[in-house]
Parts: C-alpha cells; structure tokens; sequence
C-alpha cells in the first residue's frame, strides 16, 4: 500500500521510453533510508531490465523489480500520542514485472506495454501506449502517452458506515483471498502526458512536458487512524476519491565543449485539485573526468504547499481539536507543507568496443555507476506530523549502483 | 505565461529553416552527458523514490531522444 505510488511513477516513466534502438540491459540495486529515530525506514529496489531489437522496426523490452520495505509508521495520528512509541514495525514486498513493445514505421515509433504490481495489500494493472515522431531532420519530437491503471486496496469492511465509524485495517493477512471482513476497494487511474524536445543549436537541446492524471477510488492509507474530538473518535483515515493533477516540466541542456561538460536545467511546476501547488528546479553538471570516467553533479529543491483539508496534529484547527475538514480527515505527510533539499554526485565507469575489438567478444559497450543522494526535508509548519524524521542532519540517503551492457 | 508564451515561439522558430541543425553539426549533442535521460533505470527509481516522499507524482514523462543523433 505504501508503494503504490512507486508503481504509478514507474509506469509513466517506461511509457516515455519508447523508440530505444539497441540492445541493452540493466542491473541495479538500489538502497533507500530516512534514519528517523524510531520510524526509520529502509527500502532495498533490485532491478532488471532488458530491450531488443529483433528486427529493425521492433524493440521488445521487459523487466522485473522488488522493493523489499522495513520500517516503522505511526499508526494512530493525533498531536497527543507519542509519534515514536505508538509506530508500528512493518515489513512489506512490493514485486512489479512488466513487459512491453514498440514499433518504428518510418519518423514515428508506436509502443504498448503492461505492468503488473503485487502487495500484500495491493494489487495493480497498468496498460500503457505512447507514440512518437521525429520531425524536421530529428530536430524535433513529439510525445503522445497514455497508461491506465486498474488498482485494487485491501480495506475492512466499512460498507455502510459513516466516516467516523470507520474502522482501520490491522494486517495485510487475509488480502485478496474473499476473506470475511476484509474488501477489495477499486482505484482507476488515467495518466497522460505530451512532450516536445528541440535541438536549439548544436550545443543546446530543451524539452516541455505536461502531464495530466484523474484518479478515482480509494486513496486513503487503510492502516492509519486519525484521532478526532479531543480523542473520543478514533477512525480511518478519510481523503477524497477523486483527484486530478497536471504537471509541467522544462528542461533545457548545454554543452561546455571546452571542458567535456554538460549542464542541465529542470524547472517543474505541479498543481491538483486537493489544492497541492509544488516547485522542483534542479541543476545538474556532467562532466568527462577521463574518456572513461564521467563524474555528475546535481543539486535540487523542491516545495509544496498542503492539501486544502490536511491539518498539522498540533495546530488550533486540528481534527482533534475541531473534527474533520468537511468529512474529510488525513494524517499524510506528503500532504503536508515543506520542502526538501538534495545533493548528489554519480561516477559513471564506461568501456567501449574499439579498434582492438568488442569488450568481452561480444558487448558494444559497458557501463557501471555508483551513485550518492543526500537529502533534507524541511517542514513548513511548526507542528509537523512526523517531526522524528526531521531530527537528524541528513533526513534520507539514497545509494545506488548500476550495470548496463549493450551488444 | 509571458515567459512559456517566448520560450515556445523561440524553440519553434529554431526548429525549422536557416536555423535547424544538420546531422553533422551534431557531435555534442549525441554525447551520451547531452541526454537527458541517459540512464532510463536511474530516472525511474529517481521518479519511484521521489514522487512516493513527495505529494506531487507526474510531469517527467518527456524522457529520451530528440537530439536525431542515431
């Protein structure tokens, strides 16, 4: 359940990746942690992933990741509990395999793909199409995507009830198999993007990219209770079903040829209809160490402002203080108020064929990476629901290597 | 919006006529430190991780390509 997101973003991003003329596949594993006294989380992400081309207007592509989650969540959201003392351990698996194919007819690349993602408590199927054209000497391109998914949450049964009476869901146990008690809610997302990227000069290249995504079902965390009159009602989180989000991106990338550099800007501007406005710019520099070793900089903000009926847990409005938001009531951090910082460096090693031959008899080229992210959250109110992981001088790290051979 | 409005009209008009790249004027741009999204895997676990710690999920789905180097 806490992963579903993960699953949504890595389907808009496969679907953007049509049109990959070679041979190639890629190993990673991956390493996330917010050391957050008491609530620290830790997510290992393996991957693989492979794209063929068969013949010369067919690319086949497919791959397979887990997410293997540890941690601890509070389960109760109120200002008067204990944030550390009242979270709950969990460990979770997130499996997710998909498989796609896309086709070349002359400047234009058409591709489909599908997605399966398994929980224990959650379950996801996502068809996805995007097509592509090159135009006017490969200077200009356009994107068209589009991905539906066809998500199920297990929840408690709470047909019937009223949103204070709703109770929250103890354990993944029993998801999925027509266990008494326990229901499947359905969650239907439609996400669609277009993209247009432009050669500007020979050392200058830039894309735009919006996106717009309609959700409609459950989107609430089964697990959390929120506590509301003073504590006297304890009942499941309650957000509403439906949502839209539209989000634009620009990017834009020059070449320092003198150095054997690039550098890369991204500014992104992100609004829905739980009134979530959000700002990322990134700046990024590449830079050729050796003809073998490339070394990346980047550093990025990001901000967002909270969901029209979130509350801080502490605040004189709280819905412990004065109850639901209309009938709604969440204790989401993500629908929160702050701002985070990140810091990364990336070592990419890279080995060529050459004159001398084929690396290893039978490889165009390899690659392998290690890199380094560090981040800072900084929350925008006083009374933060979550302020544990706050307390530390680095807030998450993440760590990752990487292989890509091509032939 | 004025300043969307300028950067789309001056991209448009670089993409055409006197103004286009030809294929041989394209060494620095098919450099591998030029695309955006080299790295697909990385992009997708970028995307995965963030977008699950922030409140805001869509909007990088321009990845790849368009330099015509290939």
């Amino acid at each position: 359940m806490q992963l579903r997101r993960f699953a949504l973003a890595g389907i808009l991003v496969g679907a953007a990746s049509v049109a990959r003329a070679e041979n190639r596949a890629d190993f990673s594993v991956s390493y996330f942690t917010e050391p957050a006294g008491g609530q620290a989380l830790h997510v290992i992400h393996p991957e693989v992933s492979v794209a063929g081309d068969p013949t010369r207007w067919l690319t086949l592509r497919a791959g397979y990741d887990i997410d293997i989650v540890t941690g601890a969540t509070p389960r109760i959201y109120g200002a008067s509990m204990d944030a550390i003392s009242s979270a709950t351990k969990f460990s979770d698996y997130r499996h997710a395999a998909h498989a796609g194919a896309e086709v070349r007819i002359g400047p234009t690349t058409v591709g489909v793909g599908y997605t399966y993602g398994h929980e224990n408590d959650y379950r996801s199927h996502s068809i996805d199409a995007a097509a592509r054209v090159d135009l006017w000497g490969k200077n200009t391109t356009f994107k068209l995507g589009y991905s539906h998914n066809f998500d199920s949450v297990c929840n408690v049964d709470n047909r019937g009830a009223q949103p204070l009476e709703r109770r929250a869901l103890g354990s993944s146990q029993g998801c999925f198999q027509n266990t008494m008690g326990l229901v499947s809610e359905p969650l239907a997302i439609d996400s669609y993007f277009a993209a247009w990227t432009q050669v500007l000069s020979p050392i200058l290249l830039s894309d735009l990219s919006v996106s717009f995504q309609a959700l409609d079902g459950f989107q609430s965390n089964p697990y959390r209770l929120v506590r509301l009159f003073g504590g006297s009602v304890e009942a499941q989180e309650t957000e509403p079903g439906k949502r839209q989000r539209v989000a634009i991106q620009a990017r834009l990338r020059v070449a320092i040829t003198k150095l054997r550099a690039a550098l890369g800007f991204t500014g992104r501007f992100y609004w829905d209809t739980w009134n979530i406005k959000s700002g990322t710019v990134e700046i990024q520099y590449e830079q050729y160490l050796t003809s073998r070793l490339v070394l990346r900089l980047r550093g990025r903000w990001y901000q967002q402002t909270r969901a029209i009926f979130y509350r801080d847990a502490g605040e004189e409005l709280s819905y412990e203080a004065v109850g639901p938001v209309g009938q709604y009531f969440a204790g989401d951090r993500e629908l929160s108020p702050f701002r985070n910082w990140l810091a990364g460096a990336k070592l990419t090693w890279i080995k060529s064929a050459d004159e001398k031959g084929k690396v290893a008899r039978v490889l165009e080229s390899v690659d392998l990476s290690a890199k380094i992210d560090l981040m800072i959250y900084d929350a925008l109110t006083p009374l933060p629901p979550n302020a544990a992981r706050l307390a530390n001088p680095i807030d998450a790290m993440i760590v990752q290597l990487t292989a890509t051979l091509r032939w | 919006m004025r300043a969307l409005a300028l950067f789309v009209a001056l991209t448009s008009l670089a993409g055409c006529g006197r103004y286009a790249v030809r294929p041989d004027e394209k060494e620095f741009l098919a450099d591998r430190i030029m695309q955006p999204d080299s790295d697909p895997v990385e992009a997708s676990h970028d995307t995965h991780i963030l977008t699950n710690r922030e409140g805001s999920a869509g909007g990088s789905g321009a990845g790849g390509g368009g330099c015509g180097c290939n």
